[in-house]
């Protein structure tokens, strides 16, 4: 097979192409899979939303809540402090620091606690007079001058000068301050007396610290929490059973935005929601109050401050809500930041999301690898069955061959034994004829021949024969070279045998004047063989003793061994063998030089003749020999009966 | 009566070398060129004795000595296989007595005589 047809399972790392239609579901399933984690994600995040969103009112009306309770606080404190005015016929300076203190102390929010006289033109120098004497002899009603500066009051019908004051500083130099010169205020403070109530200020400046040089900013004022707004309430003077009352003045409270909402945020954990404080005044604008910004805010994280007319394009999570101050409407946005959502966006929408994703992933990976393997064993299975269906042909080739290759060796074999009987019938065929003729000649049929030609004709007969012998042995050898020699197994008496061959050959060493002996025992010898060429071996033998031998004795025996053989050896007292020479005997066309006996006929077959009739028989075929002294060719049979 | 034999032989000289010693020893001797004239001759002439070869053309040795033995008037007449090759089909037929004798080629002149003088006793 060739090399590159081999496919170890191991070793290869071979990518194998997935065919589409195998990967569509494997993309079906994560396509699935993965809208399934987003919707997943999307479904719980909106129900966390909701929640959060649910959250967040609930933490936006406690702020609201908070800063109302508040405000209100604010409202009663004002009225408290105008029950104080009303509950005496005359607060003097020390009884109003005494109350103010104590409730400035409880109220951070509130800046000041003003009381505020309502003082008719006539009544001005008398007051002017009392008050130099009360307060400091430089006391007078002051107005703010255009440029900036506190100057004395112009005349009008009625001035509004701030009496008491407290905290007193720094806020004693305002003292006298006819704030009836404020519009904003004036503007308060007549709606207040109108309608005998409490009313407040549009946004006013309430701290005016600008110690750090910087020009005016709003957007600083919000964040610095420098507006508030301030509120009056009328105090008259009660006349039994009668009314229009005559106004005293007002007593009112400066507050701040900035400590309104930080008091109200003391005491509320904070979550992270910034709170805008909206005015709605003057007309229909919104100024900003202030900005509080939650405390779980990061320093430094500063936003662009939401201003009333961007609310409705705010995006996300708001709440707001108006809130009545004293007879004003106000707003307040609550606006989570991102630290609100920090704490309440769990992971675990993303998480559960992340892990049904993880899992689809997976779950892909698993398919995809599956169908990959499958698609790889398929083609390893296209494969195998393809080497196979190759090993397969090959192997049926491959018995073809070899087939034709054993019809060619049969057919090599056949016209090798047809050859050889062939040639050896068309050899045997003229010699035939010769032989006939040396033959007719010979004995004289066609008339006397004299002694010369008779010798003549004598040698020609020789070789006649010599050649003729070698024909047949050449094609007895290639019988039993190819295998073709079929033995005819008969059970023999050897003792018949060899007496019968001992007697053929007698006349023969007489004429040599050889003495043969015979040592053969009496009750038979039997062994099973094919008679014709047990005799042939046993005639060759002997013939070769009788050639070799020219004086002497030649001694046939017939044994049984102790191995279970039958033994038939021939002892002639020839030139013997070399022992460097015993191997070569039994060699096809081998005729030993040293006996220089070329001349006595032989063919040279005749021993490798007779080792391959006894070795076909199961036999042995050897010799013994002591060079000069004669040999003794020997060949076994194995006895009938016998197991060994 | 002079005994008759029936010799068939592709290969005329053979036939000159046995004729001379037959005709010698007192015997009619006709030739057959193969083995079909072998049959044939063999109706009419009525031999004694008949010497077969073996590798003939148109008919071969063995196909006659078949039809010979398969004809109720020369079944009985003995053949000799004269053969220049020897092999099983020879042996078989020795065997099975179809043929009375095989003698193989180059053949010994004095067996030859000896086997033929013994199946014309």
């Amino acid at each position: 097979m060739n090399d590159s047809k081999k496919h170890p399972v191991s070793g290869r790392r071979q990518s194998v192409p997935v065919p589409f239609k195998n990967i569509l579901p494997v993309t079906l399933i994560f396509l699935l899979g993965s809208g399934i984690s987003i919707g997943t994600f999307l479904f719980l995040s909106a129900q966390e939303n909701n929640q959060i969103r649910a959250q967040f009112i609930i933490d936006a009306k406690d702020r609201y809540n908070a800063i109302k309770t508040e405000t209100r606080q604010n409202r009663n404190i004002l009225q408290s402090l105008a029950a104080f005015f009303y509950s005496s016929a005359y607060v003097d300076r020390s009884e109003f620091e005494n109350f103010s203190s104590r409730i400035l102390k409880e109220q951070p929010n509130i800046q000041a606690l003003e009381w505020v006289r309502a003082v008719p033109d006539q009544d001005r120098d008398a007051y002017e007079r009392r008050m130099k004497e009360e307060v400091s002899p430089d006391f007078e009603i002051k107005e703010i001058a255009p440029g900036g500066g506190l100057i004395r009051a112009a005349r009008r019908t009625e001035y509004y000068p701030i009496e008491y004051i407290e905290p007193i500083a720094p806020y004693n130099t305002f003292l006298g301050l006819d704030i009836g010169t404020i519009p904003v205020k004036a503007q308060a403070m007549q709606t207040a007396r109108e309608q005998n109530k409490s009313v407040s200020t549009p946004r006013l400046l309430v701290q005016n610290d600008r110690t750090d040089g910087l020009p005016f900013s709003e957007d600083r004022a919000v964040r610095s929490g420098q507006y508030g707004f301030m509120l009056f309430q009328p105090i008259f003077k009660l006349t039994e059973g009668k009314s229009p009352e005559k106004l005293l003045g007002f007593v009112a409270a400066v507050l701040s935005s900035k400590q309104t909402v930080t008091k109200a945020m003391k005491n509320i954990a904070p979550v992270g929601i910034d709170i805008y404080y909206y005015d709605s005044a003057p007309q229909d604008k919104y100024p900003m109050l202030y900005y509080w910004p939650s405390v779980a805010r990061k320093k430094n994280d500063i936003k662009k401050l939401i201003q009333y007319e961007e609310i409705e394009q705010l995006g996300g999570l708001y709440w707001i809500n108006k809130i009545e101050v004293i007879g004003r409407m106000r707003y307040l946005l609550f606006v989570p930041t991102s630290v609100y959502f920090e704490g309440k966006r769990t992971i675990f929408p993303g998480l559960l999301a992340a892990a049904l994703w993880i899992i689809t992933g997976m779950l892909s990976y698993y398919f995809y690898t599956h169908i990959r393997r499958t698609a790889l064993i398929e083609k390893l299975v296209e494969q195998r069955t393809e080497d196979l269906k190759q090993a397969n042909e090959n192997l049926i080739f491959e018995v073809a061959e070899r087939k034709k290759a054993e019809k060619a060796a049969q057919e090599v074999a056949h016209l090798k034994s047809e050859f050889a009987s062939t040639v050896s019938h068309e050899l045997r065929t003229p010699l035939t004829v010769i032989k006939g003729g040396i033959d007719v000649l010979n004995d004289e049929v066609l008339g006397e021949v004299n002694a010369d030609q008779k010798d003549m004709l004598g040698s020609v007969k020789n070789n006649v024969d010599r050649l003729s012998r070698l024909i047949n042995d050449v094609l007895d050898y290639q019988k039993l070279e190819s295998g073709k020699t079929r033995f005819a197994m008969k059970d023999q008496i050897l003792n018949t045998i060899v007496h019968g061959l001992v007697q053929d050959i007698a006349p023969t060493a007489s004429k040599k004047g050889l003495k043969l002996i015979r040592e053969i025992p009496a009750d038979p010898v039997i062994v099973s063989c094919d008679k014709d060429k047990i005799i042939q071996v046993l005639f060759n033998l002997l013939t070769n003793a009788l050639k070799f031998t020219d004086q002497g004795s030649i001694t046939v025996r017939l044994e049984r061994t102790e191995q279970g053989s039958a033994k038939v050896s021939i002892k002639d007292e020839g030139p013997g063998i070399k022992e460097e020479d015993k191997t070569k005997l039994f060699r096809t066309f081998s005729q030993l030089e040293s006996v220089g006996t070329r001349t006595t006929g032989g063919t040279g077959l005749g021993l490798s003749i007779c080792k391959r009739i006894i070795e076909g028989h199961g036999g042995t075929i050897g010799v013994d020999s002591v060079f000069g002294k004669g040999s003794a060719f020997y060949f076994t049979l194995k006895l009938k009966g016998s197991s060994a | 009566m002079i005994k008759k034999i029936l010799m068939a032989d592709d290969e005329p000289d053979i036939f000159k070398i046995v004729k001379v010693r037959l005709v010698k020893q007192g015997y009619d001797v006709l030739l057959a060129d193969n083995g079909r004239e072998a049959v044939e001759l063999a109706g009419a002439y009525q031999p004694d004795l008949i010497i077969m070869d073996y590798l003939m053309p148109v008919m071969n040795g063995l196909e006659a000595v078949t039809r010979l033995r398969n004809t109720a008037d020369l079944k009985h007449i003995p053949i000799i296989l004269m053969s220049a090759s020897s092999n099983s089909i020879t042996e078989e037929l020795l065997a099975d007595s179809k043929i009375n004798a095989f003698i193989p080629k180059p053949f010994d002149a004095a067996e030859l005589m000896k086997v033929i003088t013994q199946l014309l006793k």
